[in-house]
């Protein structure tokens, strides 16, 4: 009987990988224990959807994750997911920044009620009323016991980032825990992962699909979508919102392309919601807050400092850019020429599809 | 002004700034020397290893009362003078001073906040901005640090690095070729000497393939360089024939950290980092016969400190430590006066109390000179 890894090396595809290995195998194996940059829940977090913004937010930042379902006592079932682009949709939509003819589909009541209250006491809104918000991040789910081929196919359709795992438990399902972009990622750099070579340079990876460049499975040269420090973190948000996308670079514009200097994203949004002062840093220049982002979580990291920016090349291969987003356990990283001058930017959701080739 | 190193470095002391031509024709006249040495430099004990400093001016002034002034010790800095701390401008400054007054008592290795990139994100850039108005000072220093050395050998022994080890270095040859005189980039051998961390339990799931053939590497969260394991620090011990790896990089609460059956050490030089840690520190004291001591020491007292935002009126008082004299005096008066009668002991500065009898061995004792001598 083959192993995986002969299988890969046979067939040339990830195939024999992403089917043997259950959803639910994998969601284990994630280990909380590992570097400390790297910590993760060990277990599954869920909110109730009668906290308030505040309280949501703290939960979200104080395990580290960026988004969890909300339960509902009273309807006993999960109405959704609380992500960070709900959350910044809330504070677009109490800004007056979103235009009003875009209610969510649940309920226009909810929105108009919604934004009162919050126009009042900023932070007291309970969380139901807010997730899913956005859109952007439906509850979407997969058994236990389905392959993690089957998580794949999920993360590529709904463009969502992290999936409900479900186990049945007498007639019902129970929720077991969450499966994420980065889990599958992590999964694929430790089983055909080489550290992109150099520990042996001549050897490359297993998988042929993982050995090509960036620029060989198209993703560089996409425009990226970028503001300038001197615009408003409100300004940043606002645009990642229109765009409908989680993370914005900062660039310094000039004639020859953008010089890539920093960085803001959805998930930011945690430091100014979960402070009732919060509200003002809104108003800051982004760049100013994403460097105080960075002093922050330096010392959050017990003195560690990382790079100001997440970066690959476009030569960077396919595989080693997949081992760094691992590592990092970021979402996305830049594609950048020379040192600084941004051409392209890679996310675990535009991997997700790479994974079948 | 005319040009006198001493004079510069007597006003650093005080923390006073230097104007903006005098750091260029400091930077330009550092950089002339630093060209000239290759990326590793050979030094011989007795030297002392100072670990991350981060602005930490009166911190930095702790420990030369500690590990005594320059040049009676011989010291290498193991890089990251700046960001985060409120004085990396006066720290910097005195640094260069001092490696250009006495080249061969003082060695500076590059940290991974010597960069551009670094430097704009964690304050440095911003400082400069604030004190001297433009980012010239900025730009002159960045140009500094690409000249900075990447790792020193001691006595064919020890081998000292700001981060450490890299899968593409086997041998301290193969860092003696690099080009060094630009800016940090995103990978490769030179990211990874500034970036890497040890750690004691590398974190790539078990059952991977291979895992014999990937050894003891692992790509590092921070984004930059790899963690790395035992194994590795042996292998690199044994085939350049050394016996110990001494570096920096990484917050150590007690000061400074021993791993691998003390093949390597973590130094750490900033106490209460970020004025908010708590954390001790340390400098590695190498005596002639290469015993290792780690001096530990806790955060300058706060009355000796200039604290922002506090009201303390002018900047820092450190007249009761150094010759009277003020900002006007001429070289010559300065020279004359007589040195002050207070001497600062060696003794370990405790202001939070902490027992620090697990240290073990004396403590500072016999290491620090008095302030005097340095004046006359």
């Amino acid at each position: 009987m083959a192993t995986i890894e002969e299988c890969i090396v046979e067939d040339g595809t990830l195939d024999a990988l992403l089917n043997t290995i259950t959803c639910g195998d994998l969601m284990k194996t994630d280990d909380p224990g590992g570097n400390k940059l790297g910590t993760r829940p060990t277990h599954p977090l869920c909110l109730d959807s009668e906290l308030s913004v505040t309280e949501g937010c703290e939960a979200l930042a104080a395990n580290k994750i960026t988004s969890a379902p909300v339960y509902d006592a009273v309807k006993g079932g999960f109405i959704g997911m609380l992500d960070y682009r709900d959350l910044v949709a809330f504070v677009l939509s109490v800004l007056h920044k979103v235009p009003k003819d875009l209610p969510p589909i649940d309920a226009t009541m909810e929105v108009t009620d919604l934004v009162k209250r919050a126009l009042t006491n900023k932070s007291e809104v309970p969380i139901k009323l807010v997730s899913n918000l956005s859109h952007e991040n439906p509850l979407v789910s997969v058994q236990a016991s389905a392959p993690v081929r089957a998580a794949v196919d999920e993360f590529s359709n709904n463009r969502v980032h992290r999936l409900i795992v479900l186990e049945p438990e007498a007639d019902a399902s129970h929720f077991a825990g969450i499966l994420s972009q980065s889990t599958v990622a992590a999964l694929v750099a430790s089983r055909v992962g080489k550290l992109a070579g150099k520990l042996n340079p001549k050897e490359k990876c297993i998988w042929p699909t993982g050995n090509k460049t960036l620029e060989e499975v198209g993703l560089v040269g996409r425009d990226v979508v970028s503001v300038i420090p001197e615009d408003t973190v409100l300004e940043a948000l606002y645009t990642m919102h229109e765009n409908r996308i989680s993370s914005v670079a900062i660039v310094d514009r000039g004639e020859e392309g953008n010089e890539l200097v920093g960085s803001i994203s959805m998930a930011d949004i945690k430091v100014i919601l979960s402070d009732r002062k919060g509200w003002r840093r809104l108003y800051e220049k982004c760049y100013d807050f994403f460097a105080s982002m960075r002093y922050e979580q330096g010392l959050e990291a017990g003195g560690d400092d990382r790079v100001p920016t997440y970066i690959v090349h476009p030569h960077s291969t396919l595989i080693a850019t997949i081992e760094k987003l691992a590592a990092t356990r970021a979402h996305r990283i830049w594609i950048v020429s020379g040192q600084t001058k941004l051409v392209g930017v890679v996310s675990l959701s535009d991997i997700m599809p790479l994974l079948l080739r | 002004m005319s040009w006198d190193l001493d004079v510069f470095i007597e006003r650093l002391y005080r923390k006073q700034l230097l104007s903006e031509n005098i750091v260029r024709e400091l930077c330009e006249k550092t950089k002339e020397l630093l060209v000239k040495e290759g990326n590793v430099s050979q030094v011989s004990a007795p030297v002392t290893l100072v670990g991350d400093v981060h602005g930490q001016f009166f911190d930095v002034l702790e420990i030369f009362k500690i590990g005594g002034w320059a040049p009676f010790t011989n010291y290498v800095f193991l890089g990251d003078y700046v960001d985060r701390g409120y004085y990396s401008v006066e720290t910097i400054t005195l640094l260069t001073c001092l490696k250009l007054r006495w080249p061969d008592r003082v060695t500076l290795v590059r940290g991974n906040h010597e960069s551009r990139a670094v430097t704009q994100t964690y304050g440095f850039y911003t400082e400069c901005m604030r004190k001297y108005g433009n980012a010239n000072v900025w730009t002159y220093f960045t140009d500094l640090f690409d000249y900075l050395v990447l790792s020193v050998v001691i006595d064919d022994s020890i081998f000292c690095v700001h981060g450490g080890l890299s899968p593409s270095i086997h041998t301290v040859d193969q860092i003696r070729v690099l080009d060094r005189f630009r800016e940090i980039p995103h990978e490769g051998a030179m990211a990874d000497l500034v970036w890497s961390d040890p750690v004691s339990t590398p974190t790539f799931q078990p059952g991977g393939i291979g895992s014999d053939e990937k050894g003891d590497f692992a790509i590092s969260p921070r984004g930059a360089g790899y963690i790395f394991g035992k194994e590795v620090t042996k292998k690199f011990l044994e085939v350049n024939g050394m016996g110990h790896i001494c570096r920096a990089h990484q917050l150590c609460m007690e000061g400074y950290q021993i791993l691998f059956d003390d093949m390597l050490s973590t130094v750490w030089s900033a106490p209460n980092y970020c004025y908010r840690a708590g954390n001790m520190a340390s400098v590695l004291q190498i005596g002639p016969d290469l015993q290792r001591y780690f001096n530990v020491f806790g955060p300058c007292p706060d009355q000796d400190r200039n604290i922002p935002g506090r009201d303390r009126g002018t900047d820092g008082d450190l007249t009761a430590h150094y010759p009277d004299g003020n900002d006007d005096s001429s070289l010559g008066v300065l020279r004359k006066k007589k040195a002050p009668k207070k001497i600062v002991s060696g003794s370990l500065r405790d202001p939070f109390d902490v027992d620090d009898s697990q240290y073990g061995g004396s403590v500072g004792g016999g290491m620090t000179k008095v302030v005097a001598e340095y004046f006359l």
